[in-house]
């Protein structure tokens, strides 16, 4: 396959805490305008691997590529500067701050010593409509919106530097209800077709089944299966549970993309 | 969930643990502790221990001079004495866990200056559980069998300061009257001397009552306020004005300067400190109440002295008694003078003051300085 | 719901709607301790007709000067979700080293006060770090500190127990009035000034193609305030004028509300007390703002002990004791601040202060004991942490 190099690759990512292997060995990519879930049982290693993408962790051993160039994530100030923006479960957002502060926290414009609150402003409105993003007022404290909308506000955060390339959501959809859920996952659609790479870490299958481009399944802090749009939720849990045979060829990313490419829609497995 | 796990855990306990050390060792000469301010004496005569109860350390006479002359007299009069003090830091409470402490180590006598006259009433059941006599100083504790009262007689002392008032008012002034804490026997007992006085004087038309307030914790910022309000409501029609004490009669001061009247108007006031004493020679207060604290812990110190040796104070050791409101306690009053601008030099005279304390931010030429 | 940002089609909410709103989201701004004040006035100018007249307000101003001071700082500390239990000790101390140095030192007037502040701030940021670096909670670290600084201020008095001090160069503050051509001025200037800088930053948000402030809006914030900068003026002006230390008081609010409402520095410390893990992701330098906050409180705390001495001639084992730190914390908790942190203004301290000084000012005018004050001040400061809490409840309910 030609063009241009994906977003994010990782390779033989393995960590290890004391004598417990979280992560052995462990691929994934993320593209431009893809959609990527990342499920597994509890202990499969994701929040492992979410914490070595964001910076938190160190891995072990294994690469990254950042489109075609290779690089390292020693930190969250480097894996900002790689693009790398998380949305951490608890949506870190200041309560008692409105939608604009907070998607400003930490990095608010100033004029002199004088904070540029009109221009702050505009750009929010701007990036909030840029992703179909619609509060009752930018104004009132984020405690007052629905968990859909500080979901949005969170998740408008990370895209709000121009530098941003892939989003990490961290069970997005968890604490929401039908409605706040539909909100959040329109997002998600419209983050990439803004052409952003997104990884979506679930534990809903519905929800990943809806909006996700692939599915990458870890189980026992190593690849287990990987699946395409369209794949059924039975294979799924059996990859996730280990239940049903997993041939060796779909432990391969790339060999996947391979089959993917020209049996497009076709599961593996 | 992200986030590193609160580290400083032990370290916090640790901090804890040390300042709750330090800060119970810091605050002024003692307090939970006992301090031993005596001597063991020879080693053949077990040490006898009386132990002094002070109740807060932000009335400068009490550790101040209070204590040194108690110390001083049990000194002289006890040959083995182990002196303990305790402060009990404003809190009642904390003075009756004192006092338990102070039991437990064996005193043989307490002297107490009540933090709270009547919640005290605990401290003397708790003595004589163990057979230990209590001597009230300064303050009475009231309600209880208390054993013996060193102190002024804040009732006379009251008159005294109402007489002088009169003295040194005319006919038709107009007097405003703030009082001390509505909790401290003492500043009802004032208030109760200078009334007796003065009520009648009111009540014939001789004098006017601008007004009269309480004031809770003696705070002198809270009589500024109140003198601030008895002007108003007077319309600066005031002549005269009972402080009741030095420090209050400082707030006093503090509003008439306010309102342009320092100097004018007659403030009195009580205790004889320096800052009072100072404004007596400025002119801005026109007396005060002197207490003969060496002569009173000196009277103490013997009378603990006799309790300890097992001796009955002879009757007249007791000029007076006190009524606390369950026994009339015997009593030892303690000489007072009121001292204003005309015998000011009697102050250094006597030792109250030192010359150069006195004299401190006092232009040179005025007065005796 | 209303797309923000979007011109087209949007309803500029009136100012009438928008506080419904408001209210039914918990966001009850000063309305609640305005109109209680309003009532507490009411009730003593019928008790005792002394009450509204310009000497009495005057003095009111003067007697909740240094209460307002101490709660300024003290709100900082309590946007952060903090306290300071030290603030009354510091009062004492800074009084105390102002007193020694400059009566029985014979120090010049900028030594003295020069040392105590520097004193105070540095011992406010020593406590700040404490609790920031070791982790040691503020509630314990700033309890010790009060009876530290208890110790120091007993100390540094020694013997004495009370300083007399009369030199002019403290004691200008409490004595010194604006004339009263200059009271009116200054009043039109700031009136003007306000309005002046509310049209122009609505011109800013018109070129950004923001949502404008409502007419009402527009109209009614300028309004209320010339309405009582020009009203106090007024009413001061028939007594001495603006009493100098109130104007410094509320010039030292208006220079740290200023520093919360528009530098990044105050957006962080509502950060940070608002969700301090939140700040922290965010690359807020959490520790340094702590540390800075309760830097400030103290300094504040010290300029209270400054304008003390100025006020009673006197620096004395007595001040800054009594009921000083909890009349500031109530100040603030009745003027508005939260005490659970992220939320408040700082011009809650001068009017929570002015509340409490008002129900002193007027118990002693009818002539009421001590006791009755206590109680009296107590329930308003109960009526005002319920309102917190249960506003806080509503808040937390609106959002679904």
């Amino acid at each position: 396959m030609s063009g241009t190099p994906r977003l994010l690759e990782c390779r033989g990512i393995s960590k290890r805490f004391g004598a417990v292997e979280a992560l052995q060995n462990v691929g994934l990519s993320v593209d431009h305008g893809e959609v990527v879930a990342l499920v597994g049982d509890n202990g499969a290693g994701k929040s492992t691997l979410v914490k070595i993408l964001s910076g938190i962790h160190q891995a072990d051993a294994g690469e990254f590529v950042f489109e075609g160039r290779p690089g390292t994530i020693r930190s969250p100030h480097e894996a900002t500067s790689r693009g790398i923006s998380t949305v951490y479960q608890d949506l870190a957002l200041c309560d008692n701050l409105d939608a604009v502060a907070n998607l400003f926290l930490g990095r608010e414009w100033s004029k002199g010593s004088h904070l540029a609150k009109f221009e702050m402003e505009q750009r929010a409105v701007q990036l909030l409509d840029g992703l179909q993003i619609r509060l009752p007022s930018v104004h009132s404290p984020v405690a007052s919106l629905s968990g859909g909308q500080r979901q949005s506000v969170a998740v408008a955060r990370a895209v709000l530097s121009e530098a941003a390339r892939v989003v990490l959501l961290d069970e997005p959809t968890a604490a929401l209800g039908v409605v706040q859920t539909r909100m959040v996952l329109d997002l998600i659609r419209t983050l990439r077709e803004k052409g952003l790479g997104v990884l979506l870490v679930s534990h809903n299958l519905a929800d990943v089944s809806d909006v996700a481009d692939r599915i990458v399944v870890l189980r026992l802090g190593r690849n287990a299966a990987e699946f395409l749009r369209g794949a059924s939720s039975s294979e799924i849990v059996a990859a996730i549970t280990g239940a049903g045979e997993v041939s060796p060829e779909g432990m391969h990313p790339t060999h996947l993309r391979a089959e993917a490419m020209s049996h497009p829609g076709i599961p593996n497995g | 969930m992200v986030g590193a796990p609160r580290r400083p855990n032990a370290i916090a306990v640790a901090a804890i643990l040390v300042m709750a050390i330090a800060t119970g060792c810091s605050s002024a000469a003692s307090t939970n502790s006992p301090s031993a301010a005596g001597s063991a004496g020879s080693s053949t005569i077990a040490p006898v221990t009386v132990s002094i109860l002070l109740p807060d350390n932000v009335t400068q006479r009490y550790e101040g001079q209070d204590k040194p002359a108690i110390t001083a007299a049990l000194k002289k009069y006890i040959p083995n004495v182990k002196v303990d003090s305790y402060n009990a830091l404003g809190d009642g409470s904390r003075q009756l866990s004192q006092a338990e402490d102070a039991l437990a180590n064996g005193s043989k006598v307490l002297i107490v200056i009540p933090q709270d006259s009547n919640a005290a009433a605990a401290i003397v059941t708790a003595a004589h559980k163990d057979n230990v006599p209590v001597i009230a100083y300064t303050r009475i504790i009231n309600k209880s069998p208390l054993d013996y009262f060193v102190g002024k007689d804040s009732l006379t002392i009251g008159k005294q300061e109402g007489q002088w008032m009169v003295d040194n008012t005319k006919a038709g002034d107009t007097i405003a009257v703030i009082d001390g804490s509505p909790t401290d026997q003492n500043a009802k007992l004032y208030e109760q001397g200078y009334m007796s006085v003065l009520q009648p004087l009111f009540d014939s038309g001789a004098r006017k009552l601008a007004g009269e307030l309480w004031t809770a914790n003696w705070d002198p910022t809270a009589a500024q306020n109140e003198m601030d309000q008895l002007l108003t409501k007077n319309a600066d029609n005031i002549h005269a004005v009972i402080g009741p004490n030095d420090n209050m009669a400082g707030g006093v001061v503090a509003s008439l300067t306010t309102a342009n009247l320092a100097g004018k108007v007659t403030v009195t006031g009580l205790d004889a400190t320096v800052a009072g004493l100072q404004r007596i020679i400025n002119g801005t207060q026109g007396m005060t109440v002197a207490q003969d604290i060496p002569t009173m812990g000196d009277r103490a110190g013997k009378l603990a002295s006799m309790l300890v040796a097992g001796q009955t104070p002879p009757g007249d050791f007791f000029p007076g008694t006190t009524d606390n409101g369950s026994v009339k306690v015997p009593t030892v009053y303690v000489n007072t003078m009121i001292i204003s601008k005309q015998n000011i030099t009697t102050a250094i005279d006597d030792g109250f003051v030192t010359k150069v304390q006195l004299c401190q931010g006092i232009a040179p030429g005025t007065g005796p300085c | 719901m209303i797309a923000s940002g979007s011109v087209d089609g949007a309803l500029r909410l009136g100012a009438v709607d928008r506080l419904r709103q408001r209210i039914g989201q918990g966001e009850l701004g000063p309305l609640p301790i305005v109109i209680g004040m309003a009532v507490i006035w009411i009730y003593f100018q019928i008790q005792n007709s002394n009450f509204l007249t310009p000497r009495n307000l005057t003095d009111l101003l003067l007697q909740m000067t240094i209460t307002g001071t101490v709660a300024a700082g003290i709100v900082l500390v309590l946007l952060l979700g903090e306290i300071d239990l030290s603030v009354g000790s510091m009062v004492g101390l800074t009084s105390a080293i102002l007193g020694v140095l400059l009566v029985q030192q014979q120090q010049p007037w900028w030594v003295a006060i020069g040392v105590a502040l520097l004193v105070a701030a540095a011992i406010g940021a020593a406590q700040g770090a404490i609790a920031a670096y070791v982790g040691v909670p503020t509630f314990v670290v700033t309890l010790a500190g009060m009876l530290g600084l208890l110790g120091m201020q007993l100390w540094v008095l020694g013997t004495t127990g009370s300083i007399n001090v009369a030199d002019p160069s403290v004691t200008f503050l409490f004595t010194t009035y604006v004339p009263p051509i200059l009271g009116w001025l200054g009043a039109v200037a700031l009136v003007a000034g306000y309005t002046g800088q509310k049209i122009y930053s609505n011109k800013q948000r018109l070129r950004l193609r923001l949502d404008p402030e409502s007419w009402s809006g527009l109209l009614a914030r300028p309004a209320l305030v010339a309405l009582v900068v020009l009203i106090s003026v007024g009413v001061l002006n028939e007594w001495h004028g603006v009493p100098l230390a109130a104007f410094v008081m509320l010039l030292l609010v208006a220079a740290l509300d200023l520093l919360l409402t528009e530098t990044s520095f105050g957006r962080h410390v509502f950060a940070v007390g608002g969700n301090p893990e939140a700040a922290r992701r965010a690359g807020i330098n959490v520790a340094r703002i702590r540390i800075a906050i309760f830097s400030m409180c103290a300094l504040m705390a010290g300029i209270a002990g400054f304008m003390s001495v100025s006020r009673s001639l006197a620096a004395s084992t007595q001040t800054g004791s009594g009921t000083l730190l909890l009349e500031a914390i109530a100040a603030g908790v009745i003027g508005g601040t939260s005490l659970f942190g992220g939320r408040g203004s700082v011009w809650s301290a001068p009017l929570g202060a002015l509340v409490m000084a008002s129900l002193a000012n007027g118990l002693d005018l009818t002539g009421e004991p001590p006791d009755i004050k206590y109680i009296v001040e107590m329930m308003v400061l109960l009526v005002a942490v319920t309102v917190d809490a249960v506003s806080r409840r509503s808040r937390a309910n609106s959002g679904r």
